[in-house]
């Protein structure tokens, strides 16, 4: 009888983590299965070639799945949590923390959510080959207009702070060309060229990947050394890629944490709502703040997801 | 079972002076006087029936007293203090009428969320909890879920989760409603020992007999206004005197009858006296754990 528990899995946090680990564990093992199947028999619409970026739409399904059970879990384990549900009165007289119980309850949940995700957003992105060292993404600036329009003319980017490069991404959109051949760039920095042959872009929106000798990199130039098409870089069209300091496990953590973010926004307004709501309404409040922000890309998650699996680092 | 409660210096356990609660109405709803103004004083150590039909304002009057109702006009002190005082989570306990929280637990895990809410150490916690679910006879339960309990097993725990701090004052909405009468007996039980040990109980029930065999006080109300309160002695005795015979024969009687009547007295009716049927049930339970228990070497 005697349940030999410490005092941390008595209370409202410890409880909720623990029912919510209980409560989201079939639903989100289900649809894992369900998302891997999909995902292995269906034809992959790659993303930059990458198959593990391919297959993020269906690796929101299970994630999401934890969200959602979680937050629901955590709102009908705590009935103060709205209006009129059963018990909430025992709970009212003996719980006297400003929140009403509702700040425990809701790390909980989210601790719990954690754990499901973690080991999850982890262990998908090894299985699906997502890059091993998560690569960095360094905003460039261009120091003046950044459009290349004719033979001799260049560009300068700066990188903030001067870190340690060894690709850069270009995705220019092009004009009509003036005349034939399509447009010859090279990369320099202190005069030196960065990569030995000249990039070549003939269509607009194609993504040209450069590798070049790792190196300290406070700004390069793209000059144009031959061609007709008038190119245009467009803020966040030039990325200078670096090699994270942390691998990509710790980038699949930092998912995990930000997928947590997106319920501890939905059991914050969930607490509000409920002040004035019975709980069919909260858990349908519920439901759709996580749809919204998770299929409705209104929040970080799915942007996050996909550069997990990219490989790109998130911070 | 618990320990003795600590003497109180004060006389009074509860006490209410004019205290109303009005529940506000709106544009479509008139606004509902759910208690009238009333004073209540409860000395320490005694059980106060709050009898009345549904809507009498019974749950009203424990729910201000437990801290969860805010009184729209009167005072109210619950062992000297305003009964919203954190200081009285311990000290208090409030059952109410409705069902449990967090139903998905079990009633050992239930009642150590409760222990732990309410400041227990975890070894007296779970000592407590492990006496009253045997009392209770909720120990074979084991780790089944609250939500696949009977009504009376849920208000078994619930008188459990009452009880684990070993309140002072206990506050009890319809206690044995939906109880077997061996349940009831086993709750009934429990309240006399908690008074005995010095614990007041203020209840509100539905169960006439059960009231008039534990409370030694009641209050009636009706419409949210006290109709009568006193003793079950002043409230119920008669200006008729009665008198129990035992030992005659049917010849006796009927002499006795004779008398009665010769000295202008009614005799209004003779007959076999016979226990009620909470008593039958009551020896039936007994006879019961004397089975469970086995013949005594």
């Amino acid at each position: 009888m005697s349940l030999s528990w410490p005092s941390i899995w008595r209370g409202p946090a410890g409880l909720t983590f623990r029912l919510c680990l209980r409560t989201s564990l079939a639903p989100a093992s289900l649809a894992l299965l369900i998302a891997l199947i999909a995902n292995f028999t269906s034809e992959p619409d790659l993303i930059d070639g990458s198959p593990a970026a391919a297959a993020t739409p269906w690796l929101t399904l299970p994630l999401l799945v934890i969200a959602v059970s979680c937050c629901l879990c955590a709102a009908h384990t705590w009935p103060v949590f709205a209006l009129r549900q059963p018990g909430a009165e025992t709970l009212r007289r003996i719980e006297h923390s400003p929140l009403g119980g509702r700040g425990a309850v809701i790390t909980g949940a989210l601790l719990a959510q954690l754990a499901l995700t973690a080991p999850l957003a982890i262990g998908l992105s090894a299985l699906l080959d997502a890059p091993n060292n998560a690569r960095r993404h360094h905003v460039v600036a261009a120091a003046e207009n950044p459009v290349l329009k004719g033979e001799g003319t260049s560009v300068t980017f700066h990188i903030k702070g001067s870190p340690t490069i060894d690709a850069i991404w270009m995705r220019p959109r092009a004009s009509l060309p003036t005349g034939d051949g399509a447009t010859e760039v090279t990369i320099t920095a202190n005069g030196k060229r960065l990569a030995s042959t000249p990039i070549a872009f003939s269509e607009s929106g194609a993504l040209m990947r450069v590798a070049i000798q790792q190196q300290p990199l406070p700004q390069f130039t793209l000059t144009q050394t031959a061609g007709s098409v008038p190119l245009y870089f467009a803020p966040k069209t030039v990325t200078a890629v670096g090699a994270a300091t942390l691998p990509t496990w710790a980038n699949s953590l930092l998912l995990a944490l930000i997928a947590t973010s997106t319920s501890a926004i939905t059991l914050a307004l969930a607490a509000l709502i409920g002040l004035g709501s019975g709980w069919a309404t909260l858990a349908t409040a519920i439901c759709c703040l996580q749809f919204v922000q998770w299929i409705g890309n209104t929040g970080p998650i799915a942007d996050a997801l996909l550069s997990v699996m990219r490989g790109q680092w998130l911070l | 079972m618990p320990s003795r409660i600590p003497s109180q210096p004060m006389v009074n356990a509860i006490s209410a002076h004019q205290l109303a609660v009005t529940f506000a109405g709106n544009s479509k709803k008139a606004a509902v006087e759910a208690l009238l103004p009333l004073d209540l004083e409860v000395a320490a150590g005694t059980i106060v029936g709050v009898l009345g039909p549904n809507g009498s304002g019974k749950t009203t009057l424990l729910r201000a007293l437990a801290g969860l109702q805010r009184p729209t006009s009167g005072r109210v002190e619950v062992l000297g203090e305003s009964p919203d005082k954190k200081s009285l989570i311990q000290r208090v306990a409030y059952q109410s009428e409705g069902a449990l929280p967090m139903a998905v637990l079990s009633a050992p895990e239930y009642l150590a969320f409760l222990g732990a809410e309410l400041g227990l150490a975890n070894t007296e916690s779970d000592r407590r909890a492990k006496n009253l679910l045997e009392r209770l006879e909720l120990s074979h339960a084991g780790s089944r879920r609250i939500r696949t309990f009977s009504t009376g097993m849920c208000k078994r725990l619930a008188l459990a989760g009452a009880l684990i701090a070993e309140p002072e004052v206990l506050l009890l909405d319809e206690p044995t409603a939906g109880l077997d009468p061996f349940g009831t007996a086993t709750v009934m039980e429990i309240l006399r020992e908690r008074v005995s040990q010095g614990g007041t109980i203020l209840m509100a029930s539905h169960h006439l007999l059960e009231v008039e065999e534990i409370c030694s006080e009641v209050l009636l109300l009706h419409n949210g206004a006290v109709k009568a309160r006193g003793t079950l002695e002043d409230l119920l005795a008669t200006e008729d005197r009665a008198m129990v015979v035992r030992g005659l024969n049917d010849d006796g009687l009927q002499q006795l009858a004779n008398d009665a009547k010769s000295r202008g007295g009614e005799v209004v009716r003779i007959e076999r006296p016979r226990d009620h049927l909470f008593a039958l049930f009551r020896r039936l339970g007994r006879s019961r754990e004397d089975t469970k228990a086995g013949p005594k070497q």
